[in-house]
């Protein structure tokens, strides 16, 4: 299936006779191959390189017990050589042809991306192309690579106080759902995982059909179309298993989390289920994140940390992801701060959202910092690329980049008010707070 | 992710005024700038970027941890951290609402070397924000209880370092390896002294070293010629009041320390590493060069390090090198960690690549490699308009000049094997190295 879209997006925000200030042109080539492998081109020749992503629809939710972090752990395998570029080679070759890379694995996702001088796009396939096809997954190279994810999750969870609190969050908020355990996996399992599981995974994810390919920079859209069908096309597709349905265990309570740590200040998050990427109300409670905690003149930022002096930092967030989403709220606290006034002036301000029309100066403010936001994530080829491949992947169509725009300038104080009383609920939510050890013994507890 | 942090910034670009921009095009800035002076001498850089509806400025005043008095440590922090808090007209909340109403970006950081400020705005904003980034910038009020505010959160932030390994380490290794010199000053200052400080201090603080000579100002994006021009009349309302006068003394780095120190930290999960010795200032003429060493050495997923102690014998989860130029010294780092089992081990395999380095070299390929890759990704550092402004001041702060970008690629190319050796020779001491493990 081929088509073409010229993208012109016109931005709404002001009413002005003359052309829009603001407006902003992409224009994409998208199509799918026989195969199935979705492309994105736009070219951005603004300097001499091209941005080269390679996502795949496959994240952590794609696991199961016993075997978590194995996304995590293939993407680190897909550095380790394949049939025609083999293990160190991979990174030699950039380096030596003036490109650099690097990847990501999410929940939902993993991700492949280079930076590359133009002329070397051929080669960039080739290398792609050879590791999307014929991994070779060797047994001495996973146990070396389960001893280096094994270091990543000491470095970032279990050294890391902040994320080991994260994780025991999303356990409680994420029962019955892969979105309960962490991305990178649990040490036990890092610590077993074994190559006829990964081929496994491997074979049924890593085809054509289950990628997006998404090329930012000085392309020509002709050749490097024809570029796509030579290295691309005769590629065979994955049977990708079917999505098991999992049901999310709704919050009937509140539960408490507290972590004690060798911390020096403490900190409070406040968690509460909420809707997945692309849902109605995923606009709206974005946007009243952004003015409950996001930035000196937020409400919390002004109460906790400006007027009562009991906070140093305050932040908010939706966190959509594809199947589900939370609504967090975290404080950075002074030491010595009491935690239910902590509490009960979060409470307050929840109170009024829930009861109150929030005023039109701190809609439209927060609307322009979405609108500020959106165009400087768009300053770099990387970026554009990283926007559409997300666009892409998560809805199916890039479009909806420029469309979910509009949903979040349509967003009414009514809606706000509507969101908060839907979803911010005190008996259905994760309080969990991190506090300084008062004794060396090493004391965590739920 | 693989996590390695591949360090291009301070490759720095530059060009001057008067520079022909069908020049710069054809070189290696892809960005066209003209450099005006205004009448209180401030340098001007005037970028036009027409892809994004927005405009970005920045501004390099040339205040450092040099010029803080010892007995008032923190006041040179505390001073930047008051400018958006009032104005002769404005309370701290005042303008924070202002700035968020336009959805822009306002930031001021203080460094050893110099204070930058950043401003980001919607073209169809940007008239508002200039207005209140002058008034931040010539009227501060300094109000005594914004001033114990902000000295609170510095309090709480000096009592919080420790609670994050990687900072924690990084911090006492700057103290520790720069001790006695301005750059091992703590940028919060101390306790005892931050307590210190007073309304009075600010003020003549700010009066004395906030100036628009010899500041160097940069404004990129969708620009206007009545933009500028009022960017230029509100900037010309910021006045002299005497020379600024230098600090910085040079650092010679103290042959005396301990070689190998451990040092507790609070989180037991995994052992921090940092391994550093001297290095050179920014403006040496050797800096290329030990570029290239250090890209072969520990600079990218390619290296020595990161193959041998990651790839092969899957020790740590990151392991880079990297340059810590600064005006009046600098120093050469390695950055890694590993499970406490391990650190040791770790710590020998460095030591063994980094002795094989210093003895035997580079190779030609390993050269070329590491020239391919600072040519050609060079422009990604320069992409933006506000990138591009950056690196233009600081550059022009460090007083490289507006030859270095433009012949970037060619002084890259000059340097040979021969070359980069005989820095391996001069400046990779094993024996010199001290390693601190924080555990």
């Amino acid at each position: 299936m081929k088509s073409r879209f010229a993208f012109l997006f016109v931005l709404l925000l002001l009413n002005l006779a003359f052309a829009n200030p603001l407006k902003i042109e992409l224009e994409v080539e998208k199509w799918t191959l026989k195969n199935g492998l979705t492309v994105l081109l736009h070219r951005d020749a603004q300097i001499p390189l091209i941005s080269y992503h390679t996502w795949y629809r496959v994240g952590s939710r794609n696991e199961d017990m016993g075997i978590t972090g194995s996304a995590h752990m293939l993407e680190h395998m897909m550095f380790k050589g394949a049939k025609k570029y083999s293990n160190k080679e991979f990174d030699r070759i950039l380096n030596s042809n003036g490109m650099i890379n690097n990847a990501f694995t999410t929940f939902d996702i993993t991700g492949f991306y280079q930076s590359l001088p133009a002329d070397k796009l051929e080669l960039m396939m080739d290398l792609e192309r050879d590791r999307m096809s014929t991994l070779l997954l060797k047994p001495q190279d996973l146990l070396s690579e389960r001893d280096v994810v094994k270091e990543e999750r000491r470095w970032r969870v279990d050294n890391n106080p902040q994320a080991l609190l994260r994780e025991q969050t999303m356990e409680v908020l994420f029962k019955g759902h892969p979105y309960r355990w962490p991305v990178i996996g649990y040490m036990n399992d890092i610590a077993n995982y074994d190559p006829v599981t990964m081929r496994k995974f491997y074979d049924q994810y890593y085809g054509p059909n289950n990628a997006v390919l998404v090329l930012v920079g000085d392309l020509d859209i002709q050749k490097t179309k024809q570029l796509v069908e030579k290295f691309y096309s005769d590629l065979t597709p994955r049977e990708v298993p079917k999505e098991k349905i999992y049901k999310i265990k709704p919050l009937e309570k509140q539960e408490t989390i507290v972590l004690k740590k060798d911390v020096q200040v403490p900190s409070v998050m406040i968690s509460y289920q909420s809707v997945p990427d692309r849902h109605p109300d995923s606009y709206a409670l974005e946007v009243l994140a952004q003015i409950i905690a996001n930035g000196t003149s937020s409400r919390l930022s002004k109460d906790l940390v400006y007027k009562q002096q009991i906070a140093n930092s305050t932040g908010a967030y939706q966190w959509s992801l594809k199947e589900a989403g939370l609504w967090g709220i975290f404080v950075s606290l002074k030491p010595g701060a009491d935690d239910k006034k902590i509490i009960n002036s979060i409470d307050r301000e929840i109170f009024k959202v829930r009861n109150q029309l929030i005023s039109a100066r701190e809609l439209g403010r927060a609307k322009n910092q979405f609108m500020a936001d959106f165009i400087h994530g768009l300053s770099t080829a990387d970026a554009k690329a990283r926007a559409l491949a997300s666009a892409e992947i998560v809805s199916g169509d890039y479009k909806t980049m420029f469309t979910d725009l509009e949903k979040y300038q349509s967003v009414t104080v009514q809606d706000l008010k509507r969101v908060a009383k839907n979803y911010l609920k005190a008996d259905a939510r994760v309080i969990a707070w991190l506090k300084p050890q008062t004794d060396k013994k090493k004391d965590s507890s739920k | 992710m693989k996590n390695l942090f591949l360090i291009f910034t301070l490759f720095l670009t530059a060009c001057s005024s008067g520079q022909k921009s069908s020049e710069v095009a054809e070189k290696t800035t892809y960005k066209n700038e003209r450099v005006q002076y205004f009448s209180n001498g401030l340098k001007v850089y005037f970028i036009q970027d027409d892809s994004l509806p927005k405009i970005e400025m920045q501004m390099l005043i040339p205040v450092g941890a040099g010029h803080e008095p010892s007995e008032l440590a923190g006041l040179h922090s505390l001073t930047a951290q008051m400018l958006d808090k009032g104005t002769s007209s404005k309370t701290a909340l005042e303008i924070a609402d202002l700035f968020a109403d336009s959805g822009a970006d306002f930031d001021i950081s203080a460094g050893y070397d110099f204070t930058m400020t950043s401003t980001s705005a919607l073209v169809t904003e940007f008239p508002k924000v200039l207005d209140l980034v002058i008034e931040i910038l010539t009227q501060p009020s300094f109000p005594v209880e914004e001033i114990n505010r902000e000295r609170d959160l510095m309090l709480v932030q000096m009592q919080g370092r420790k609670d994050r390994s990687g900072p924690w380490a990084d911090y006492i290794m700057n103290q520790t390896f720069y001790k006695g010199h301005e750059y091992g000053q703590d940028l919060l200052g101390k306790a005892e002294t931050l307590k210190k400080i007073k309304r009075e201090d600010l003020l003549q603080y700010y009066k004395k070293y906030y100036q628009p000579t010899p500041s160097i100002l940069a404004v990129s994006g969708r620009l206007t010629a009545d933009i500028e021009k009022k960017i230029q009349e509100k900037f010309e309302t910021w006045k002299n009041v005497s020379p600024i006068e230098k600090k910085s003394a040079p650092f010679m780095a103290k042959n005396d320390r301990p070689r190998k120190v451990s040092i507790e930290t609070p989180h037991k999960a995994q052992t921090e590493i940092r391994i550093i010795q001297p290095g050179i200032p920014r403006s040496h003429p050797d800096f290329l060069k030990f570029r290239l060493a250090n890209e072969i050495l520990g600079g990218s997923f390619a290296s020595r390090l990161n193959q041998k102690i990651r790839d092969d014998l899957g020790l740590t989860y990151s392991i880079y090198s990297y340059l810590d130029p600064r005006a009046s010294g600098g120093a050469w780092v390695i950055s890694t960690f590993s499970k406490n089992e391990t650190a040791e081990k770790t710590i020998t395999e460095v030591q063994s690549v980094i002795q094989n380095f210093a003895k035997n070299g580079i190779t030609l390929e390993e050269l070329n490699s590491a020239k391919n890759l600072a040519k050609a990704q060079l422009p990604r550092t320069l992409e933006t308009s506000d990138k591009f402004a950056y690196n233009l001041i600081v550059l022009d702060y460090f007083g490289l000049g507006s030859r270095y970008l433009i012949q970037f690629n060619k002084s890259i190319d000059a340097i040979t094997v021969q070359e980069v050796n005989a820095l391996v020779r001069n400046y990779f001491k094993p024996e010199q190295l001290e390693i601190m493990s924080f555990n």
